[in-house]
């Protein structure tokens, strides 16, 4: 277990690159699902949807894997103070679920990320299309759900009190 | 690395499947357990089997980390198979199996996990 000072750091930085990370995954999916047809006029949200998606994979892989990272070190210190020390004692069980859909969605994501860079980095066909939408938006999905999960239980008890 | 990369849809397939049956397994007491290793957060140890003493003495077991070790090397040995096999036959059923085997997953992992939300 890390010491509360280094738990808070970590968590503050668990938190910066999951940002980062959801910003990437984000921009890349709508500009999958929602890409803008024609040369519209170049306003902000005509650019959103206009990135080039494909710039993004190294970048989202790189942050995803460092979020998991530092997420799976304070785990540890989450499964006592928090869990063990709170949620347990008052019987919080929904919020437990929560934590544990966001475990087994970012475990699962990570497994993902091997195919999900092969697709990314082929030339681009219809039938691989699909599958690099699905892709992304699973890991999207995956994403938002652990950062809000996080927020929601480091508002219940964080670290340190 | 290139020649490598075709069998990572194979990897993920492998690993997203086998992580939510290793879960199942264990929320089925189908296997005492079943993680390749084992994190006791109040000791700080590693143990390859759960430990006899008490939950009061341990304090909680932490089998997360296993279960990923465990995918991983599920994954690898399917990657390894895979990679034995000829090219481009079954390139597209991996094409499918890697987007529905991770919502197959999930749907299933929600099953198991519905009892935390109805009690």
């Amino acid at each position: 277990m890390f010491s509360d000072n280094v738990a808070i750091f970590l968590l503050i930085t668990h938190g910066i690159v999951a940002v980062f990370t959801l910003g990437a995954l984000t921009h890349q999916v709508i500009s999958l699902t929602w890409a803008p047809k024609g040369a519209g006029q170049a306003g902000f949200v005509t650019s959103l949807r206009a990135v080039r998606a494909a710039h993004y994979t190294n970048a989202i892989i790189v942050l995803y894997v460092i979020t998991a990272i530092l997420g799976g070190l304070i785990y540890v210190n989450y499964r006592i103070e928090v869990r063990q020390f709170y949620l347990d004692q008052y019987k919080m069980y929904k919020s437990n679920g929560l934590f544990e859909m966001k475990e087994h969605l970012i475990a699962m994501g990570l497994g993902l990320l091997p195919a999900y860079w092969y697709y990314w980095k082929q030339e681009l066909k219809p039938e691989i299309a699909k599958v690099r939408t699905v892709l992304s938006a699973y890991l999207a999905f995956a994403v938002w759900f652990s950062f809000l999960v996080g927020h929601w239980l480091n508002n219940i008890q964080g670290f340190g009190k | 690395m290139r020649s490598m990369a075709r069998v990572f849809p194979v990897f993920g397939v492998a690993y997203v499947l086998s992580y939510a049956l290793f879960f199942v397994a264990q929320d089925r007491a189908l296997f005492s357990h079943n993680a390749l290793f084992a994190y006791y957060p109040a000791l700080g140890e590693f143990d390859w089997d759960l430990l006899k003493a008490p939950l009061a003495k341990t304090g909680p077991v932490m089998l997360w980390y296993g279960w990923i070790a465990n995918s991983v090397i599920v994954g690898a040995v399917a990657a390894g198979i895979a990679l034995l096999l000829p090219a481009g036959r079954s390139a597209k059923l991996w094409s499918v199996l890697v987007w529905a085997a991770p919502i197959l997953s999930f749907l299933v992992l929600c099953y198991f996990e519905r009892l935390w939300f109805i009690r």
